[in-house]
């Protein structure tokens, strides 16, 4: 069971981001950068979406020496995470889509001529 | 004069640069480190070790300073949600919003039954009127129905009846519209026998 979170702007970038390949686990800064973030607003809304329990992190195994470079850590979607992230993400874009406008893929007036 | 300022921006600026970009990975390693220290005690480690690791994957000596300075000034953000704690106008409203809905309430039932005492009266939770039969049949009339609805339930008239109350006066009216029962007499609960 996840908890309920704080839907913001960059929460959503971030959770689609990651829903893009559920199963791929990324770092933040690839994170960031396929969502267009800077660095500094994202490690806020991964603290939230991981102590939320919609995502998992865990060290890369690697050798430090022989890569030369520090092992970084690797955030994906929980499968509870999925779920939730897949309707959090529909109930925010109903909510930011005017209600006057048509649903994609109505037709003005009814049936096309 | 003019020319030895603009010599002097001229060989200083791309000195100064060189220097900034000398030191910077080190200066962006230092305030990651520091920014870390502003989070909670058990996550402290595991974010230097972040930080620090993301910090490889910035290319450039300078973006990597530009890197950790965002992340040091969003770190009291990430310390808020590491704590669960929310900014303190927040604590402060949730506060102010829950005083007054305990007062509302409490001011509500105070109104409640102060209102409630002065429009109705305190009942006894005994019978107030207990019929009885001649055949033994008992018919008990509380008086908070009796009050309520006003009227009264069909006692048995047929016979004689024998009746006990604990009225106080308060009811006496309503007790008079008990046709042909006699009215308890003065001095509280009694025993009496009456006919319909």
């Amino acid at each position: 069971m996840v908890d309920e979170i704080r839907m913001t702007l960059q929460t959503g970038a971030i959770l689609t981001v990651l829903l893009s390949k559920p199963l791929k686990p990324r770092y933040g800064l690839e994170i960031a950068k396929e969502a267009r973030l800077p660095g500094g607003t994202l490690y806020p809304a991964l603290a939230r979406l991981e102590e939320a329990g919609w995502i998992t992190s865990e060290w890369e195994d690697i050798d430090e020496a022989a890569q030369g470079r520090r092992r970084r850590r690797y955030y994906k979607l929980t499968g509870e995470g999925v779920v939730a992230a897949q309707k959090a993400l529909e109930a925010a874009a109903q909510k930011l889509s005017p209600s006057w406008l048509p649903a994609p893929g109505a037709t003005m007036g009814g049936a096309q001529a | 004069m003019k020319w030895f300022g603009l010599a002097l921006l001229y060989l200083g600026l791309p000195l100064l640069l060189a220097e900034v970009t000398e030191v910077a990975p080190w200066l962006a390693e230092r305030l990651l480190n520091s920014a870390a220290r502003l989070l909670p005690t058990r996550h402290r480690e595991r974010y230097t070790h972040e930080w620090l690791g993301e910090l490889d994957a910035v290319p450039g000596r300078l973006l990597k300073l530009l890197f950790a300075t965002r992340i040091a000034l969003r770190v009291p953000a990430t310390r808020r949600e590491l704590q669960h704690a929310r900014p303190i106008w927040v604590i402060v409203g949730r506060w102010l919003l829950e005083s007054l809905i305990t007062v509302a309430i409490a001011v509500a039932r105070l109104a409640s039954r102060l209102l409630g005492r002065l429009s109705t009266p305190s009942f006894n939770s005994e019978p107030d009127l207990r019929l009885v039969a001649e055949d033994g049949s008992v018919t008990v009339i509380e008086a908070k129905m009796l009050h309520v609805n006003g009227t009264l339930p069909e006692p048995p008239l047929s016979g004689s009846l024998s009746y006990t109350t604990n009225f106080d006066g308060l009811l006496s009216e309503e007790l008079d519209h008990l046709r042909d029962i006699p009215m308890p007499q003065e001095g509280g609960s009694q025993d009496d026998q009456g006919h319909s």
